[in-house]
């Protein structure tokens, strides 16, 4: 199975999702901004990288871990990958679509926008990982009710 | 082989693009508008569907003919798709992305998105009708080029 976690860039809520799957980040406490600045891919990448595919890692149960910046419009986005894999027999039980963005507060938007497009890092950057400390506890439940999803539609296949 | 014509919405000059591709659509003159409406799916779409990709017919090698719309984030969508498939072990030998973007023009781009918002369908229809006219000896110049590059 292929998991692949969307947001708007592929820069923060995406790789913090994913890094929380792949046990990158502590889950006992809200990561530093040492935490975050270590993780491969958080800040890190910007327009040209948009719609690339990045392999974060592979979990416990062999699952490939990836993170996609997709910009706008993640229905359509999630439609159009779907349906074009579905198309050459790449299920829902192949490929699951996890979007972040629900998870993504203003901070993460604001920091995220004066560091990513603006080039601000200076003072974008802390403010987008105020946001991602913020929102870190929603994004981890996200991330296990989408191991368990991913677990029953194993149970499911087998 | 799979062939992927896209377009903002993928019912508009996609659509007209794989109609012409099938031979639905006329190749020695100008279609009607019934001709364009009578092709299936042809602004069949609600905005919060776009994305969705649609079967429109085999060709005469076979080909799988298929629509869907990338919104405004063609590069992105193309980008995603290609990492998606290969990541599946699917080459560029088995599918073709068909951008038909560069044949639309303000009518096309305007008129198609009117016609998937509620009480502006009518106008946004006629408006999208009226410029995939204008476009079409250029949309059947792209399909004689993806013809020709599948051959």
């Amino acid at each position: 199975m292929r998991i692949v976690y969307h947001c708007y860039g592929g820069s923060h809520s995406s790789v913090t999702a994913a890094s929380i799957h792949l046990g990158y980040l502590p889950n006992d406490r809200i990561p530093s901004y040492k935490d975050f600045m270590e993780l491969p891919l958080y800040e890190k990448q910007d327009k040209p990288d948009h719609g690339h595919l990045r392999l974060m890692g592979i979990d416990d149960y062999g699952n490939e871990i990836y993170i996609v910046g997709r910009r706008n419009q993640a229905k359509s986005f999630k439609l159009a990958i779907a349906g074009i894999a579905s198309i050459f027999g790449i299920t829902e039980k192949d490929l699951y679509l996890a979007d972040t963005m629900p998870y993504v507060n203003w901070k993460m938007m604001l920091g995220g926008f004066l560091s990513r497009r603006w080039r601000w890092i200076n003072l974008g950057r802390p403010i987008v990982i105020k946001g991602t400390q913020a929102s870190f506890l929603d994004i981890a439940n996200m991330v296990q009710s989408v191991k368990m999803q991913v677990a029953s539609n194993e149970k499911l296949r087998s | 082989m799979k062939i992927l014509y896209f377009c903002h919405t993928g019912v508009h000059t996609a659509l007209v693009g794989a109609g012409i591709h099938l031979g639905l659509m006329p190749a020695d003159r100008l279609p009607e508008n019934k001709e364009i409406y009578q092709l299936p799916y042809f602004d069949g779409l609600s905005s919060g569907e776009v994305g969705t990709p649609f079967y429109l017919g085999s060709d005469q090698k076979g080909y799988e003919v298929f629509v869907f719309g990338v919104n405004h984030e063609q590069e992105v969508y193309s980008k995603a798709i290609k990492d998606v498939l290969d990541i599946y072990g699917f080459g560029p030998d088995q599918y073709l992305l068909v951008d038909v973007l560069k044949c639309n023009n303000r009518l096309i781009s305007i008129g198609g998105w009117f016609s998937l918002v509620p009480g502006w369908n009518h106008l946004g229809r006629t408006m999208a009708v009226r410029g995939l006219k204008t476009a079409y000896p250029q949309i059947k110049a792209e399909v004689a080029r993806v013809k020709a590059q599948l051959h």
